[in-house]
C-alpha cells in the first residue's frame, strides 16, 4: 500500500513544484511590471511543464573529459532525495506519508546532501566556470546552514521535539512557533533563498558573471531534472517554513472534512510563503560571494543565535 | 509512526521514479571538444578534488545538525545545548575572514 501512496505522492509533489515555479515566475514578473508566463494554459500555468518537456526532448551536450557516470548519477540522486524528504512533510493530517522519531534531522541531512551533490556536479565538468560555481556553493553552504540549523533548533526547542508531527501538534494546541521565534523565521526565509540559489543569493550560477556556474555545461534531460529538483526544493523549504513556524496544516476545520481542510490550509500558507520568497527575489540585487558570507555570518547567524538564547532562557524559567 | 521497512521501501520507490523520469528523456549526445568560455578557446581542465573530503563534509554537517537539535529539544541536556551554541559561535570567530 505504501508503494502506491509514494508513487501518487511523488507525482503530485512534482506537479505542485511546477505550480510553485509558476507562482514564483508570476510574482517575480509582476514586481518588475512584466506579465510573466501567459501563453501556455490559463495565465501560463502550464509553462513550467512545457519547459520541462522541452528540455527532456533536447539533445545533451557534454564536454570531452567530463565524468559521465557522475553526470548521470547526480540528477537522479538529487531528485530521489528531495522527493524522499517531501514524504515526511505533514500536509493532509498532522503526520506525513512517512513519519519517524527525529524525522526533522532526516530532512535537514537530506537537504545538505543535495547541495554536496551539486558541488560534485560542478567539479565533474572540465570547465572553470563550473569549478568556480561549485566552489561558491561550498562557501555559501557553510554560511547559510548555520543560521538555518539555529532557527530549526529554536522550533525544536519550543516544541520540545525533533519530530514534525509533535511540532505540528504543539502548534495546534498552542500558538504557531513563528510568534515565539520571529527572528528564526526571518533567518529561515533568508537561508531558504540561499539554498534555492534565488536572487540575492544566486551566486553559484550567476549568469552574468560565470555563465551559469555549476550548470554551465549541463543540458537536455540533466538540466530538466536539475530544474525540477530546484522546484521541488522550493516546495520542500516553503513546506518546512510552514510546518515549523506557521502551524503546518492547522487551521479552523469543519468536522468530517479534516483531510481536505488541512490540505487547503497548508496550500494557502505554502503559497503565501512562496510569494514572500519570490517578492524578496524581485526587489533585491545579487550579492557578491563575500557580501553574502558576511551577511549570513555577521547579521543572520547572530539574529538566529539571539532568538535561540532567548528561547533557552524562557524555557529554563518556565515561560514556554 | 512508520516502520523502518516502509521508509526503506519508499526510498527505493522514489529512486525508481527518479531513474525512470531521467531515462524517459532523450539521450542523443553531442561531445564538445572545449568547454564554454565566452568566445575564447580554453582546453578542458578539471580541478582535482578528494571525494572523501566531500563525504566528511556531509558527515560533519549531519552530525552537527543532529547534535544541536537533540540537545535543544531535550531540556535535561541544556548544558549540551549551550556547549553546541558556543561551538557554533567559536567556529564563527575562527573563520578566515581576510580570505573571503
Amino acid at each position: 500500500m505504501i508503494t502506491v501512496y509514494v508513487i501518487i505522492a511523488s507525482i503530485l509533489f512534482l506537479l505542485l513544484s511546477m505550480l510553485l515555479e509558476w507562482v514564483d515566475r508570476k510574482v517575480y514578473a509582476h514586481v518588475q511590471h512584466r506579465v510573466g508566463p501567459f501563453v501556455t494554459g490559463y495565465h501560463g500555468i502550464l509553462q513550467p511543464l512545457a519547459d520541462f518537456l522541452k528540455l527532456m526532448n533536447k539533445e545533451e551536450v557534454i564536454v570531452e573529459g567530463s565524468d559521465e557516470f557522475l553526470l548521470h548519477a547526480m540528477p537522479i540522486l538529487s531528485l530521489s532525495l528531495v522527493l524522499f524528504a517531501l514524504l515526511f512533510i505533514p500536509i493532509t493530517s498532522i503526520e506525513g506519508i512517512l513519519s519517524l522519531r527525529g524525522d526533522l534531522i532526516i530532512i535537514l541531512a537530506v537537504s545538505v546532501i543535495i547541495h554536496v551533490l551539486y558541488i560534485v556536479t560542478g567539479l565533474s565538468q572540465p570547465s572553470f566556470f563550473a569549478s568556480v560555481g561549485a566552489a561558491r556553493w561550498g562557501q555559501l553552504l557553510v554560511s547559510f546552514e548555520v543560521p538555518l540549523l539555529l532557527s530549526v533548533a529554536s522550533a525544536a526547542l519550543v516544541a520540545n521535539s525533533i519530530t514534525l508531527s509533535d511540532i505540528v501538534s504543539f502548534q495546534i494546541s498552542n500558538f504557531p512557533i513563528g510568534f515565539f521565534a520571529p527572528l528564526s523565521l526571518l533567518a529561515t526565509l533568508f537561508s531558504s533563498l540561499a539554498k534555492l540559489e534565488k536572487t540575492p543569493f544566486s551566486i553559484p550560477d550567476a549568469e552574468t558573471e560565470i555563465a551559469g556556474g555549476w550548470l554551465v555545461e549541463i543540458s537536455g534531460r540533466r538540466l530538466a531534472i536539475f530544474r525540477i529538483v530546484t522546484d521541488a526544493k522550493y516546495l520542500l523549504l516553503s513546506s518546512l517554513v510552514v510546518t515549523l513556524f506557521l502551524g503546518g496544516p492547522s487551521g479552523p476545520v469543519l468536522p468530517g472534512l479534516e483531510p481536505i481542510m488541512y490540505t487547503l490550509w497548508f496550500l494557502i500558507k505554502l503559497i503565501i510563503v512562496a510569494m514572500i520568497l519570490s517578492y524578496i527575489r524581485g526587489i533585491v540585487a545579487r550579492y557578491r560571494i563575500d557580501q553574502a558570507i558576511r551577511l549570513f555570518w555577521f547579521r543572520i547567524t547572530p539574529l538566529a543565535a539571539l532568538n535561540l538564547v532567548v528561547l533557552i532562557v524562557l524555557s529554563t524559567i518556565g515561560v514556554i | 509512526m512508520s516502520s523502518l521497512v516502509d521508509v526503506l521501501v519508499s526510498l527505493i520507490v522514489v529512486c525508481i521514479i527518479s531513474t525512470i523520469t531521467y531515462f524517459t528523456g532523450k539521450s542523443i549526445k553531442r561531445v564538445n571538444k572545449n568547454p564554454f568560455a565566452s568566445g575564447e578557446t580554453i582546453p578542458p581542465q578539471r580541478i582535482q578534488y578528494l571525494l572523501p573530503w566531500l563525504f566528511s563534509l556531509i558527515v560533519f554537517v549531519a552530525i552537527d545538525a543532529t547534535l544541536l537539535l537533540i540537545a535543544v529539544s531535550a531540556p535535561s541536556v541544556l548544558l549540551t545545548a549551550l556547549a553546541c551554541l558556543a561551538l557554533v559561535l567559536l567556529s564563527f570567530l575562527l573563520m578566515p575572514w581576510g580570505e573571503t
